[in-house]
């Protein structure tokens, strides 16, 4: 089974890294990241900027999520099911399982590479102007950590998104416009709850309902502000592990019914 | 079973599945978000609570409420925004700390129209923008108030025009939650250093600690004074008591001609601008409350206008006054210089603080440039020679102009300079005096006095108006109520970021950056070469 | 039947039965399959052939019946039988941008082979479907479609199975590619159980051992050509152009063979020279003593005479017809009517 896992994974990003579209959308995500970087570290300290600068770019690449990860998976299973090569897929001696984990680690590994690229902006900065870097505060790796922890854990679940709506449709443009909105969706829903005093104890209406068992959705963009510092938040880790988990059993109940 | 059922129970058994795994997840979110689990990868851990706050926080007696009214908007001003950053990092591990008793943090909205949580409707919670420490029998103590002024008139010259960035920084500033400001890029002042730990702590402490009886400042009566129930704008002292409050202190009045002896739970007393004498057995309980029991005195004193009294100098108090290394001289302060005075309220100004050796009072006026507003008053001096053990010090000095009248009902105007009686100079109009019990490091037995030359400094008229007058109304009740058992728990240093860089730099960075995109372009190209068919 | 004689059977299925929603795809169907033999799956569109393929593929369930194939008994694990068996899909969909040594690799390790054993079944397997090196660094999606059939194939035979299960394999094929595939089948005969299905019949006529003739998600008939030849047609039929009435033809018919039946007689040309077509029960060697009594006989002046011998497209037809008129559900409520 782990060997299945391994050759698909294998496979996925060794097609992830000859597709075309894969190139042209990070190159714009990175070009536009970029440029955003550039000004933002020009003009934040105008503005309301808290944080380190550094979380700029984990706030980016969050928010920039619902454009890049539907290149990333929108392919994976969608356009498989058309073609009929999953069929073929299922007829080797794998599961769906690890088909489902195979593809989503690819796009996941994929998205983390692109983190990494952006991460490198910074880097630039700290290499040829060390004394700027500084006072930007760039030299303190737990800034870097958590920053990229914070990455990791949300990159999971809007992969885990992507490959979900990837399974639902057999058309690929329909799977990205699905996980379009619905990576949209879970970021808008973290947005409007951001900041809003309430506090999840006992259960008083539904909205305290939505907060016990809501996870992430519930104010968890708010811990950005623990993850920027360098203050791993474990239970948002663990939120968006369940939803990884969430959408990835779902993935494989879609991708198993089509073998009835 | 017909074709229909069998494919019908097909899908219900999918959505079954479905559901049943939507539910786990929902469970499992429901424990994950009871976890508190955090990695601080800082260095120090200073995200963390000190070892020192850990070991205090272990002696709760009783469970503890942090409510905080504050409403993150994005309007809020920029040093608000940091600070809620910095408090919420704080709260959080106040929260998660292994303590003896839970405390608990809410975030409370006053303007929704839900109703208050059961557990917090014993506290009177309605004003946006506080926080508040307070347990069900500890009482409650306001850390943080910021008042937003939402219309400010600029032709009213009794509130002078203020940001609210400027107002949130003086409510932080007072608040004590940040130390060390220091002046930024731009000419604004930006804290270095955060003690929220201390303060929360130390207020905890206050709150559900071991419980400390006297917590009750008494307001004397029977005398013409003004009272601390009185919402008067020109004579009530409501304000003074609402600062008292705040702190976690009751407000009570007390006529000492009746009651004999000053009550066990009292920490302080206050006499607010007396108008009458105080007989010898007041005078002697109010002694014996200072001495021995490490009483605290807040004593404001106007001048004197009726000759009657001026038989028993200073109301009668002297003596008191006289033990402490304080007197107090039945004279008036006049200023010949119009620019002491405000053009439009004609309150006295007083902006000279004694520069070396400034006391803590008064440190951040001078920092801020700040001024105090009076009406008339009358000196406060200290005695060159220190009886009693005890410290003097004044603090408030008039200007240099300002000559002190005595006899001042019978003096003609424009006062020419009586050279035996008079002062002149920079007359001391605020002093106080401390001695420490000796005793043992229980320094909350201190006695301490503050003697203010003019009653009207701390009424109503000037503490809701004058941010000078404020902050010394509340750096007195600071001072007077200091926990004494310092808490040695450290600031943390706060980051500040900025960046000066060059216009040809910002190019040479964008350009460098564009390495990255430039890269990804060139191994597309490259790539889509390799796989081009031969 | 000739399957269960042999020893080591390597398919077994036993009343399999698969319902899609309302269509019952498959209903009930049993066979059994002997090493090295190549079986022919006949029938028409909708019969029921890839379903059964899948479901011994172990790609979808059976709803219920037995099934072993390679000792492995599906119902218990299905996937398990996937290591043993080569599987060629309808349409054989192939993944359009990989080029063909790189989709055989992924294959190969999805299949589990690794490093030189891996590098050799590549080789063996292109060599054994003619792919040559030039063709193999090819994408897969600007290859023709005999080539990808012949990827599909090779795919299938990368691990040595001992069962190779073909959906399809030459349709769309020009003859020429059709050949290779079943030259490819030749090579390996004896080797590797062929399992392919088709409508082409000539195909199947010309390669496989024994075919089964699905029609309506039942079995039909199976057997070798000669046996099906027999039992669906066992009557000979002759043809007999002569230049003659129908009445005394067939009364000298009769003569020699009173149950021969005339099934048709249809003008030739011009000259009233007219085809009969006879028909008997009694088998060949009747139908040479009839010839030879004709003959003999001047007035009938016989022209040509041929004894028929019915192809598998005859058969399929017969066979599929009896249980299309079955199945077909007007028919049967017309009949209901009658009856009523």
């Amino acid at each position: 089974m782990t060997q299945g896992y391994w050759v698909i994974l294998r496979t996925e990003i060794f097609s992830l890294f000859i597709s075309p579209a894969t190139y042209v959308s990070t190159f714009y995500f990175l070009a536009l990241l970029g440029v955003g970087f550039r000004f933002f570290i020009e003009s934040f300290p105008a503005t309301n900027w808290i944080l380190p600068p550094l979380s700029s770019l984990a706030l980016g690449l969050l928010f920039g999520a619902p454009a890049l990860i539907p290149f990333l998976t929108m392919r994976t299973i969608a356009e498989e099911r058309r073609l009929g090569t999953l069929e073929t897929l299922m007829t080797a001696p794998v599961d769906a399982v690890s088909i489902i984990a195979g593809k989503w680690s690819a796009s996941y590994f994929f998205y983390l590479l692109i983190c990494c690229g952006a991460y490198s902006y910074p880097l630039l900065v700290c290499i040829i102007f060390p004394s700027q870097a500084e006072s930007l505060g760039f030299l303190k790796p737990e800034h870097w950590i958590g920053g990229f922890v914070f990455l990791m854990s949300f990159g999971a679940s809007f992969c885990a998104i992507g490959i979900f709506s990837s399974s639902i449709t057999r058309n690929q443009m329909v799977a990205g416009m699905l996980s379009f909105s619905l990576i949209t969706l879970y970021l808008a829903i973290m947005a409007f709850s951001y900041g809003e005093p309430t506090k999840i104890d006992e259960f008083r209406s539904y909205d305290d309902l939505f907060a016990m068992v809501g996870g992430s959705l519930h104010r968890g963009l708010d811990k950005i502000q623990f993850f920027a510092l360098g203050v791993l938040h474990i239970p948002t880790i663990l939120h968006q592990l369940i939803v990884v988990f969430f959408f990835l059993s779902l993935a494989k109940l879609q991708v198993e019914k089509i073998r009835h | 079973m017909d074709f229909r059922n069998s494919s019908r129970n097909k899908r219900i058994e999918h959505w079954i599945i479905v559901i049943l795994i939507s539910s786990l997840c929902m469970g499992l979110n429901f424990f994950v978000s009871k976890l508190t689990w955090q990695i601080d990868l800082s260095k120090e851990t200073k995200y963390s609570l000190s070892r020192e706050s850990l070991a205090l926080l272990n002696k709760l007696e009783e469970p503890v409420e942090i409510i905080v009214t504050i409403k993150e908007k994005n309007n809020l001003p920029k040093i608000t925004h940091k600070f809620l950053q910095d408090l919420k990092l704080l709260l959080g591990a106040l929260e998660n700390a292994p303590t003896s008793k839970q405390i608990r943090i809410t975030y409370l909205d006053v303007d929704s129209p839900r109703n208050l949580p059961d557990y917090l409707s014993a506290f009177q919670l309605n004003e946006p923008n506080l926080i508040v420490v307070a347990s069900p029998k500890g009482g409650q103590k306001t850390l943080f108030r910021y008042k937003v002024e939402s219309a400010s008139n600029p032709y009213d010259s009794s509130t002078p025009f203020r940001s609210n960035d400027n107002a949130a920084r003086q409510a932080l500033w007072e608040s004590n939650f940040y130390a060390d400001w220091k002046e930024s890029y731009n000419g604004v002042m930006e804290p270095t250093k955060f003690r929220g730990e201390e303060n929360l702590v130390r207020s905890i402490l206050e709150i559900a600690g071991q419980k400390n009886k006297r917590n009750t400042a008494y307001f004397t009566t029977g005398h013409g004074e003004k009272s601390p129930f009185d919402l008067d704008e020109e004579n009530g002292l409501s304000a003074l008591s609402g600062i008292l409050q705040d702190r976690n202190i009751k407000v009570s009045t007390i006529d000492l001609s009746v009651s004999k002896s000053v009550p066990e739970d009292a920490i302080m007393l206050v006499i607010g601008g007396p108008r009458g004498t105080f007989q010898d057995q007041e005078v002697a309980s109010i002694q014996s409350f200072l001495n021995n029991r490490g009483g605290k005195l807040i004593l404001s004193i106007d001048p004197v206008e009726e000759l009657s009294v001026l038989d028993r100098p200073a109301f009668g108090l002297r003596s008191i006054l006289k033990e402490w290394g304080i007197r107090c001289h039945d004279m008036l302060i006049y200023d010949s210089s119009p620019e002491n005075y405000d053009f439009f309220t004609g309150s006295y100004i007083l902006r000279t603080f004694l520069q070396k050796n400034n006391h803590k009072i008064v440190e951040q006026h001078i920092r801020l440039g700040l001024s105090i507003q009076s009406d008339r008053c009358r000196p406060v001096e200290t005695l060159e020679t220190n009886v009693n053990n005890s410290t003097m010090c004044e603090i408030l000095f008039s200007s240099q102009n300002a000559l002190g009248l005595s006899g001042w009902t019978q003096r003609k105007s424009p006062p020419e300079k009586n050279e035996l009686l008079d002062l002149e100079g920079n007359i001391p109009i605020i002093s106080v005096s401390e001695k420490g019990s000796g005793k043992n490091n229980q320094t909350s037995q201190d006695t301490k006095v503050i003697v203010l030359g003019s009653s009207s400094i701390l009424s109503n008229k000037y503490l809701t108006k004058s941010s000078g007058n404020q902050l010394l109304a509340k750096n007195i009740v600071y001072w007077i109520n200091e926990i004494p058992e310092m808490l040695d728990i450290p600031p943390r240093e706060l980051n500040t970021f900025s960046i000066s860089m060059q216009e040809e730099e910002f190019q040479a960075l964008l350009y460098s950056i564009a390495i990255i995109p430039g890269f990804i372009a060139l191994s597309g190209i490259f790539v889509g070469w390799l796989r081009k068919e031969l | 039947m000739s399957a269960e004689t042999k020893p080591l059977p390597i398919i077994e299925v036993l009343n399999l039965k698969k319902r899609y929603g309302l269509i019952q795809a498959l209903k009930g169907i049993s066979f059994s399959v002997g090493k090295g033999e190549i079986i022919g799956f006949l029938g028409p569109n909708g019969a029921g052939k890839s379903t059964t393929l899948k479901i011994l593929s172990g790609l979808i369930p059976a709803d219920s019946g037995e099934a072993k194939v390679c000792g492995v008994d599906l119902a218990e694990e299905g996937g398990e039988v996937r290591n043993h068996i080569g599987f060629l899909p309808e349409n054989n969909p192939l993944p359009e941008e990989l080029r063909v040594i790189e989709y055989l690799h992924f294959r190969a390790m999805l299949k589990g082979l690794r490093g030189s054993r891996k590098r050799d079944r590549i080789r063996i397997a292109l060599d054994i479907c003619d792919l040559e090196r030039k063709v193999s660094e090819r994408k897969i999606g600007n290859l023709s479609k005999g080539y990808r059939q012949r990827v599909g194939i090779a795919d299938a035979l990368l691990t040595e199975p001992r069962l190779v299960i073909l959906d399809e394999p030459t349709i769309g094929l020009d003859p020429r590619q059709s050949a290779v595939t079943r030259k490819m089948m030749e090579r390996l005969r004896g080797e590797v159980t062929f399992l392919l299905s088709s409508h082409i019949l000539s195909e199947v006529e010309a390669c496989c051992d024994r075919m089964i003739i699905l029609s309506h998600g039942q079995i039909v008939t199976e057997g070798t050509l000669n046996e099906l030849q027999e039992e669906f047609i066992n009557r000979t039929i002759f043809e007999v152009i002569a230049l003659t009435d129908r009445m005394s033809l067939q009364k000298s018919v009769r003569e020699i063979d009173q149950t021969c039946e005339l099934l048709q007689d249809e003008p030739v040309d011009v000259s009233g020279k007219k085809r009969f077509i006879f028909s008997t029960e009694k088998g060949e060697v009747v139908a040479e003593a009839i010839l030879r009594y004709l003959v003999k006989i001047p007035d009938l002046r016989v022209f040509e005479f041929q004894i028929e011998r019915p192809d598998l497209e005859t058969i399929f037809l017969r066979a599929t017809k009896k249980n299309w008129e079955e199945n077909d559900l007007l028919g049967k409520r017309s009949r209901r009517f009658k009856i009523e």
